[in-house]
């Protein structure tokens, strides 16, 4: 990939991942542009509902090389991000490098020379500029709303809008809602309409087991999810050591007891097994090392269980079957009589700015592409998708995919032959599709299998992938959370801490 | 009771070896700091499962008998 040298880099997309490959590159002293459509940096941290924001705590969203100040609430809103991620890219210089209101329309292939002709449009201008390598940033998903198809829309006779549509308040006031969905976005949605509809519903489709901010109310929910030693009990990795291999055989029930007493913690926490709507609880049908895979893991707000325990959200576990003129009708047969139904079914992908052709090369299915690392395909050459990974950390994640991808730009290390590499790539399909639940961003889709997935670039790189030191080192590795300040020093040149070999 | 218990300890101690051994085998060849890490780690893990050896095998027994009663699917089950 890096013969002949790579000199200039497009990067399209100035959100979490963009930015973190900006700086990687900078590191490296290589010459890059940042293209972003927007008119602001922070991707999707730039707009959003009205009370949006982080799901997780500051610790674990936050880049690495740029802790979050001391000021910023432990749950930061989304403006809040915003800012922190404009700060970071002029604390590092970045924003020389940015054109906001630059949108990347088209890439194709340059025949004289390896690289991309990438064809922008900005100020209703076009042009076209060359570079070496383009490094797509654009998440996983784009601004256009993900809208299922209902049948009977013309009848009815309320407002049809998605979550993204919920910035002014009176939207909502005084009416009756159905909220679509049971992601985290539905969950704040129902929340928001609790405060000022008249009567609010949720219906879901799917039932997700929630992460409480706080397990048992004490204990913040990264150390029971984020250490080594749960990592160990979930489902195993696609290369799993001999020693977790014999675990899951013949320390199947002792698994197999601890995922259930982590259920009941939950179903009493949140108050599941509550009556809720049409159905008897909101227990759901996957056991919770599946569930937690699944589209949609959700830390939901304190306050939403509570609402839902006493009838303020009524919770329907069914599909939306079709519009009626005053409302919806639901597959169990339920009519709901309502004024607003809001979608919080998330948003569509959008590469249409890649040819045709390439989503071939790439491989495209339902449930993604799959790319080796999850960041390149040997069939496209010089092209690399930084962001293209679902995780509980993704400022994490995407800050060390940049790292890797500059390391390897600048020969710290090399990539295996093309066949190894498409090996690879079928090895991780084949996991995936053998135990995660199908979505339309499976092949992006790591959440906790993070650590894994870290430590392996970790490797490629030369650096030991135990960040945890001093005595305690060992039982920090079992029971302490890996959490951004893990990887502070880390850098596309190396590690300040300590290098493996 | 205390039959129970050094049986839970003495299948700790020989799960911990062989865990130990697991962890300590990629030592061997690298730098003499990253060599007392993986081997101190390799210690630990001994002692955690020599220790806890006697809870981790009440919680198999309870999970074989509770999961072979429960119809729930465990992990990759439909």
């Amino acid at each position: 990939m890096t013969e002949p040298p790579i000199r200039t880099v497009c990067i399209i997309g100035a959100g979490v991942a963009g930015l973190a490959m900006a700086k990687a590159l900078d590191e490296i002293g290589v010459r890059y542009e940042v293209h972003e459509r927007g008119s602001e940096v922070g991707g999707v941290w730039t707009d959003g509902y009205e009370g949006y924001g982080v799901q997780v705590p500051k610790s674990i969203y936050e880049m690495p090389d740029f802790p979050m100040p001391d000021s910023v609430p432990e749950f930061p809103p989304g403006p809040v991000v915003q800012a922190y991620l404009h700060d970071y890219a002029r604390q590092f210089g970045i924003m020389d490098h940015v054109h906001l209101g630059s949108d990347v329309t088209a890439i194709r292939e340059d025949t004289a020379k390896p690289g991309w002709r990438v064809t922008l449009m900005r100020d209703g201008k076009r042009s076209t500029r060359r570079f070496d390598l383009v490094v797509v940033c654009v998440g996983l998903y784009s601004n256009t709303p993900y809208l299922p198809e209902i049948g009977n829309r013309e009848d009815y006779g309320g407002a049809i809008l998605h979550n993204s549509e919920l910035r002014e308040s009176a939207i909502l006031r005084d009416h009756r809602v159905a909220v679509v969905g049971f992601g985290k976005s539905a969950t704040d949605a129902a929340l928001l309409s609790e405060r000022l509809a008249g009567e609010t519903h949720i219906i879901a489709r799917h039932l997700h087991w929630p992460v409480p901010r706080r397990l048992a109310g004490i204990l913040p929910f990264k150390w029971g999810l984020l250490n080594r030693m749960t990592l160990s009990l979930i489902p195993l990795y696609k290369d799993p050591t001999p020693f977790e291999r014999a675990l899951h055989r013949w320390g199947r029930p002792l698994i197999w007891i601890y995922w259930r007493l982590v259920e009941l913690l939950l179903v009493v926490q949140c108050g599941l097994w509550s009556r809720l709507g049409a159905r008897q609880s909101l227990v759901p049908e996957d056991p919770v090392e599946i569930g937690a895979f699944s589209e949609a893991t959700m830390v939901p707000h304190p306050e939403f269980f509570g609402k839902v325990r006493h009838g303020r959200i009524r919770v329907h576990h069914s599909g939306v079957q079709r519009f009626t003129r005053s409302g919806v009708e639901l597959s169990d047969g339920t009519q709901l009589t309502v004024d607003r139904v809001v979608f919080a079914t998330g948003w569509r992908s959008d590469y249409g700015f890649l040819p045709p052709d390439l989503h071939t090369r790439l491989g495209a299915a339902d449930d993604g592409f799959y790319l080796y690392r999850q960041m390149l395909h040997p069939n496209v050459p010089r092209l690399a998708f930084v962001g293209y990974a679902s995780t509980v950390s993704n400022m994490l994640a995407y800050r060390m995919q940049a790292c890797w991808l500059a390391a390897l730009i600048a020969g710290r290390h090399a990539l295996p032959d093309a066949d190894a590499q498409r090996t690879e790539i079928d090895r991780m399909r084949a996991w995936k599709r053998s135990w995660m639940p199908f979505s339309h961003a499976r092949a992006a889709r790591l959440i906790v299998h993070l650590q894994h997935y870290l430590d392996e670039l970790m490797t490629d790189m030369g650096l030991d992938p135990m960040r945890k030191r001093g005595v305690l080192a060992p039982l920090a590795e079992l029971v302490a959370p890996y959490q951004p300040s893990d990887y502070r020093t880390v850098t596309a040149t190396g590690d300040a801490m300590t290098a493996s070999r | 009771m205390h039959a129970f218990i050094w049986a839970g300890t003495a299948l700790g101690f020989v799960i911990g070896v062989i865990h130990a051994l697991a962890i300590a085998r990629p030592a061997i060849g690298t730098s003499p700091e990253q060599t007392a890490r993986i081997v101190w780690r390799a210690v630990v893990t001994l002692v955690l499962w020599t220790v806890f050896g006697a809870y981790l095998l009440i919680f198999w027994l309870l999970g074989a008998v509770v999961m072979g009663l429960s119809a729930k699917p465990g992990p990759g089950q439909s």
